[in-house]
């Protein structure tokens, strides 16, 4: 579902000198998987997933995602994707039901309100669903965030921390949403830096840190790569290459 | 099609529950004329109390005393407000420009002392063709002038507020093509700017509207004046909309928008004035100067004479700023990357 092999971009910094983001990223996510992408701040995670989201395009390297070539064809990519980062921002002026419906229409949903209608009940924002997004908290800004990802149902979702900022309570319900979706077959790559959320949710990690895969596998394999333990050691280990 | 209104009414829900897009394209054209109107009446009304309960000193010759109105206090001594002297057949005033009292007083005594002629001004013009010049004078430049300011809001808030904000990542990342929220901005932004030209337009009516009812006297300006003068403020409109979206695209921050803005409806405004002062007119000199040629077209609809061959090239002239404008718009917002 997704397929990225060897993408690299580079962006030129505020002195004017090339910096690259991303050097040569392969991964892949398969149907029913949940794949963790972690790496420090500054990694390369966040590009990667716009590459992958059609909002940047790589410099070089291909990739395909719900069948479809991310450069060649970014219509289709985007609607079988469901993305979702820090900065995709909220119609402040909308409200949660409004900006439901706008999406969905967006997406090509011909059922935009009987979607919105659903979405309102599964991530129990019904409650609000009058008052203008500005005006709700931020958990509850990003449980419309996430309802607006997915009111297409799309087959991957790409998710770039979208736990940050979230109380414990808010994190459990999109836990369970992406548990739900996995059971649904769906594909996901999900970024994060609470290695608590990557043990728990991620079928496998992919450790990125310069622009590059430093490593790929399951939380244990990891575990038995390093021979640390505790997830965070591990993770510490693979990204400054500390002995074990 | 479904996407295209989709997109237009999620930004005019955005646009119109904005309180300061209410209050710039909306709220202040159709206020600011009946405003500034009561304002001047008000500071009229004060000043004309004031004046009339002073009684200003003068100092006049035995000779002119017995025409001194009541309202000037005849003295002596050097504390007079105004001083008149009379050598042979010339009386001289001599006052204070800049003390209200003294030039209230020399106001007065040149009242009084006008003989032997009393001039008696006439206006052979009927009151309503004086109301109706006027307005297709002002209201032109006016609306043009509006059109912009209004636009440069929304324009911004269209797409700087969406940048900053990351709704615009958002529909970028939605399988809708880019065409259609350009074209959802661009014509978003044409009706806000529409709006405030209906505003600009009402408030500028009711103001007259008053003038005429104080001077009683029609206002000598048909209804399918106004209705012929619609789809030359449509133009504009949609031409104000694309020069404020086009300064406004390639910003990066809501503060970089406001300065290139500022700039182009500064540029705007100078153009919109040309066609306003009281010489201009529509022919080789003007005709081919965008903005101010469609200033003089619609001061033309609204004496009911025909545009002309000039009055074409001004509205060729804003199809043209709209298409190249909107186009460029268009292409930077295309074009866009989200790092």
């Amino acid at each position: 579902m997704i397929v990225a092999t060897a993408l690299r971009k580079s962006f030129v910094n505020a002195e004017g000198q090339p910096v690259v983001a991303v050097n040569g990223v392969s991964l892949e996510v398969g149907r029913g998987e949940i794949v963790g992408l972690l790496g420090p701040n500054g990694a390369g995670k966040s590009t990667t997933m716009r590459m992958l989201a059609t909002l940047i395009a790589p410099d070089a390297g291909t990739a395909r995602v719900a069948g479809h070539d991310v450069v060649l064809d970014p219509a289709a990519v985007r609607r079988g994707i469901g993305y979702l980062s820090a900065s995709t921002g909220l119609f402040g002026r909308l409200t949660p039901r409004e900006v439901l419906v706008y999406i969905a229409t967006l997406q090509g949903c011909t059922d935009a309100a009987e979607r919105a209608e659903a979405l309102l009940d599964r991530f129990d924002i019904r409650r609000f669903s009058t008052v203008p997004c500005d005006r709700l908290s931020t958990g509850m800004k990003q449980k419309v965030s996430i309802a607006r990802a997915v009111v297409h149902d799309p087959e991957v979702l790409i998710f770039d921390e979208p736990t940050s900022g979230l109380d414990v309570l808010v994190a459990q319900d999109l836990f369970s949403f992406l548990e739900d979706a996995r059971a649904r077959g769906r594909c996901i790559l999900y970024s994060t830096h609470i290695m608590g959320e990557a043990e728990r949710l991620c079928d496998r990690v992919v450790v990125i840190h310069g622009g590059v895969v430093l490593a790929t596998g399951t939380v244990a394999e990891l575990r038995a790569q390093t021979g640390r333990d505790r997830f965070e050691d591990v993770f510490v280990q693979l990204v400054r290459g500390d002995p074990a | 099609m479904r996407v295209l209104f989709a997109v237009l009414d999620a930004e005019l829900r955005q646009l119109l529950r904005d309180i300061n897009t209410l209050l710039f394209s909306v709220l202040t054209p159709l206020f600011l004329f009946p405003l500034m109107l009561f304002l001047f009446s008000q500071g009229q009304a004060l000043v004309d109390g004031w004046e009339e309960s002073l009684r200003p000193r003068v100092i006049v010759p035995e000779a002119l005393a017995a025409e001194l109105p009541t309202t000037l206090e005849r003295v002596e001594g050097p504390d007079a407000d105004a001083v008149v002297a009379v050598d042979g057949a010339v009386v001289t005033v001599s006052y204070r420009a800049g003390d209200a009292v003294s030039d209230l007083a020399r106001r007065r005594l040149v009242e009084a002392l006008d003989e032997p002629w009393e001039i008696d001004n006439h206006d052979v013009a009927p009151a309503k063709e004086a109301l109706a010049s006027v307005l297709a004078q002002l209201l032109p430049g006016l609306l043009v002038t509006f059109a912009v300011i209004a636009s440069m809001y929304p324009a911004m808030e269209a797409v700087v507020a969406d940048r900053e904000r990351g709704t615009l990542e958002t529909t970028l990342v939605t399988a809708a093509p880019r065409w259609v929220f350009v074209t959802g901005k661009l014509v978003t932004v044409g009706l806000i700017t529409l709006l405030a030209m209906a505003a600009t337009l009402v408030g500028a009516l009711v103001t007259l509207f008053h003038f005429a009812f104080l001077l009683d006297a029609p206002i000598g300006l048909p209804p399918s004046r106004l209705l012929a003068l619609l789809p030359l403020a449509a133009l504009t409109a949609l031409a104000g909309a694309a020069i404020s979206l086009v300064a406004a695209a390639p910003a990066r921050s809501f503060k970089q928008a406001q300065n290139t803005s500022s700039t182009a409806a500064a540029v705007v405004m100078v153009l919109a004035l040309l066609g306003m002062l009281p010489r201009a007119e529509l022919g080789p000199e003007l005709g081919f100067v965008p903005i101010t040629n469609a200033v003089l077209a619609m001061r033309q609809v609204l004496l009911g004479h025909p545009i002309g061959p000039w009055g074409v090239v001004a509205v060729a002239e804003l199809l043209v700023i709209g298409f190249v404008a909107g186009g460029w718009a268009a292409r930077t917002l295309s074009k866009e990357e989200l790092r």
